[in-house]
């Protein structure tokens, strides 16, 4: 989903996407976040995020985030691997975690993915329904 | 006429004291009482892709695992 509304809409200029954390399957999700701020350090927060998704494990929580495994993703990606690490184990971005998290909590998110447009909760969150709620909130922001 | 305004003027300041202390401790508890505004729905935007004057924004919150 986020690919297609990142080539139809946010590099047309159109649409601003925020990515926010909402680590609730167990700690190697709590681990995988705080990874991903870890690359965010570095500059590389998509594409880091990116590789987490094409590397999601059918078992959760089995080693398949282990910090092992998200630093051995961390040097493929290209990341300054002794950087990542000790960012990695000094729990640097847990707060901005746990920030994301209790925003989640506020705004009534319950499963993930969750998505709001202008403020709205859109559900279900799958392609088609949030394309076209995209498609009525820029015809009442962009009438012409 | 003069004296009766003026002990009315006089009786009705300790009135305004006590409506105005009224007043503000009406207002003390109502901040009290009010809940937080809610935390932002876009947070501090650590991670956003797109124009920051886009008229619509996307905020996704997911999972990796």
């Amino acid at each position: 989903m986020k690919t297609v509304v990142i080539e139809q809409y946010v590099d047309l200029g159109r649409v601003r996407f925020v990515s926010r954390h909402f680590p609730f399957l167990g700690p190697e999700s709590d681990r995988a976040a705080e990874s991903a701020e870890c690359a965010g350090e570095q500059g590389r927060f998509e594409e880091y995020s990116e590789l987490l998704l094409a590397n999601q494990q059918s078992n959760r929580n089995a080693g398949g985030f282990s910090d092992a495994k998200l630093v051995a993703l961390a040097r493929f990606d290209g990341l300054d691997e002794i950087v990542f690490e000790t960012c990695l184990l000094e729990g640097r971005y847990v707060s901005n975690v746990e920030d994301d998290l209790a925003a989640a909590a506020e705004w009534g998110v319950r499963g993930t993915p969750s998505v709001f447009i202008n403020g709205e909760f859109i559900s279900p969150a799958d392609l088609s329904t949030v394309l076209a709620a995209l498609d009525r909130a820029l015809a009442v922001s962009e009438p012409n | 006429m003069r004296t009766m305004r003026i002990s009315l003027a006089l009786t009705s300041r300790p009135r305004a004291r006590i409506n105005f202390a009224m007043a503000f401790l009406i207002l003390l508890a109502a901040t009290a009482c009010n809940p937080e505004s809610p935390l932002p729905l876009e947070g501090p935007d650590r991670h956003a892709l797109g124009p920051a004057d886009a008229s619509v924004t996307l905020v996704a919150f997911d999972d990796y695992q």
